[in-house]
């Protein structure tokens, strides 16, 4: 891949990446001021080091954005990552009242959507790093595999292995959690169980 | 597959965004140039100590300065008061303005006192438009507006302002450690991601000292009905909280002693985390910075104005017309202010009619 040509300008490239890294961040996080806060944070070093970045500037910004979300986590060292689900959802019986979602329905995965947003950091954070920047940009960013490829500068190979690994990896710990991570790929999944 | 995690409607990250990304961006450019001078700095310190002092002045005025009208210089061994601002986000002065406290600070007997001000309490905007939350008044009327009306409230000329972004806030707690607080019932923020259930003295680290001074949405367990709630108090309790931390983080300023390297590193958080008036001097600033240093945390004096209920806005604050002038005088005057905790809460509001929420409430955690 030659990212020595025509690179283009942070003005240019702004929407797209500001938009990409606040997805990213709300997926982690879930509330919104604090994803606005990641992207600003992922944009403004992007921004302060848009010579070093250009050229890959999606994976940088993917994953700078992860590691902050994931950074400002791993500092309470007493927040319920490990908890079950469960009783996570029980503890936030409080925090039902999502504007628009009054509904029975809308409590419970409101509930289920925080719980499992703290297992999703958590299981990031033991992913290897390779492996947790490909599942960032596969499964948070919804890259196609080949931009991934293309984002990462390394052999398809490479992806498809830190890939597999990754999201068998995060099949286990969430699992339990959340059905549709289980559920979509069925061979794949069929494999982790047999080896597990 | 974590599309069910996705913001339904996402907000447009329009100019104010790019604005904001462009601003810290830039002054995360202007940083790493300051980290490359200190590499310098290390080849003077072999030199000789006056190097790094050199360094730390020239370091000093680089520091974010925003002219205020009415506030200027305090000589030398006078008591100083100052606004202190706590805020979001570092940039400029913001319009919104989520901690407001008042430190007077005595270098010469080396006592201090903290007043702070409820973000709900009603205030008359400085351009007579009508009653305005404080909270607000920097957005309608700038800083200069906000320091007027702090002096009509309180009676005492300001001198300086000082904005405090709240990363500055946590980094300096991390480095001094942590803050250890009591804490006698478990506490929550579903937001901020705080938990905090073993009780007794704890360590806090800087996020979660920030979480439990700042989130309106900290929740504490009720042992009786093993449930969860929102406490009700829970702006007056945040400020309590705040006033318990900002003393913490006052001690972790002094935290190292004030040698070269230490000093180094304080400018250098200075930089990077405080908003300060123009008129606040690199001398002036220094000399603020030692006398807060040497403060001995638990002769600081602390306490919230004291309000009731608006007249016309149950949801609003007004200063308690019998209650505050007497706080205002003694933190005005150095003498003894309500203390914290328990004992506030019982003693001065408990006559009949007091409404609850006129109560300080005290601290969720209290210095251990």
């Amino acid at each position: 891949m030659d990212t020595t040509g025509d690179r283009p300008s942070f003005e240019e490239r702004f929407d797209a990446l500001a938009a990409i890294s606040y997805k990213v961040a709300y997926r982690l996080v879930g509330e919104r001021a604090e994803a606005e806060d990641l992207a600003q944070e992922a944009m403004a070093r992007a921004y302060a080091s848009w010579r070093k970045v250009a050229g890959y500037d999606e994976a940088w910004v993917i994953r700078v954005t992860t590691n902050l979300a994931i950074g400002r986590w791993r500092k309470h060292r007493r927040t319920v990552v490990s908890a079950d689900a469960s009783a996570l959802a029980a503890r936030g019986r409080h925090d039902d009242q999502r504007p628009g979602r009054g509904h029975l329905a809308g409590v419970a995965a409101r509930q289920t959507d925080v719980a499992e947003r703290l297992e999703l950091m958590a299981a990031l954070r033991s992913l290897p790093r390779r492996q947790r920047e490909v599942v960032a940009l596969r499964y948070l960013a919804d890259m196609p595999e080949a931009a991934v490829v293309a984002a990462l500068g390394c052999a398809p190979g490479t992806v498809k292995v830190h890939s597999h690994r990754g999201l068998a990896a995060l099949r286990r710990q969430l699992g339990h959690l959340a059905p549709h991570v289980t559920t979509v790929d069925p061979e794949e999944q069929g494999r982790v169980r047999a080896s597990g | 597959m974590f599309e069910h995690l996705d913001d339904p409607r996402p907000p447009a990250l329009g100019a104010d965004f790019r604005r904001a990304v462009v601003a810290r961006g830039r002054r995360r450019r202007r940083h790493r140039r300051m980290a490359g001078a200190a590499g310098v700095t290390v080849a003077s310190l072999l030199v000789g100590v006056g190097g790094v002092y050199g360094r730390i002045a020239w370091r000093a005025d680089q520091i974010e300065r925003v002219d205020v009208t009415g506030t200027g210089p305090v000589a030398a061994g006078e008591p100083m008061t100052v606004l202190v601002l706590g805020v979001d986000s570092e940039e400029e002065f913001l319009t919104v303005t989520d901690t407001i406290m008042l430190a007077r600070i005595d270098p010469g007997a080396g006592t201090a006192g903290l007043l702070s001000l409820p973000r709900d309490l009603m205030v008359d905007a400085p351009d007579g438009s009508g009653p305005v939350t404080i909270n607000s008044v920097v957005a309608g009327a700038g800083v200069e507006g906000l320091v007027s009306v702090v002096e009509s409230q309180v009676g005492v000329p300001v001198d300086h302002v000082v904005q405090v972004g709240f990363d500055g806030f946590v980094s300096l707690i991390d480095d001094a450690g942590g803050i250890d607080v009591w804490v006698d019932t478990a506490v929550r923020d579903m937001r901020s991601g705080l938990f905090v259930d073993e009780l007794g003295c704890v360590t806090l680290d800087g996020e979660e000292a920030l979480a439990l001074a700042r989130s309106r949405s900290v929740e504490v367990l009720d042992a009786a009905t093993g449930t969860w709630v929102r406490d009700p108090l829970s702006d007056l309790r945040r400020i309590e909280t705040q006033r318990t931390a900002v003393v913490a983080m006052a001690s972790a300023l002094g935290e190292g002693g004030l040698d070269p390297m230490t000093l180094d590193q304080r400018v250098d958080w200075a930089l990077d985390h405080l908003v300060v008036d123009a008129g606040l001097g690199r001398d002036e600033l220094v000399r603020l910075g030692r006398a807060v240093a040497a403060l001995d945390p638990s002769s600081v004096r602390s306490a919230s104005l004291p309000v009731v209920p608006h007249p016309t806005d149950e949801n609003r604050l007004a200063a308690d017309p019998a209650a505050a002038p007497a706080v205002v005088a003694a933190f005005v005057e150095g003498g003894p202010l309500a203390p914290d905790g328990p004992e506030a809460t019982a003693a001065p509001a408990a006559g009949p009619g007091a409404d609850p929420r006129a109560l300080p409430g005290g601290s969720i955690v209290e210095p251990c």
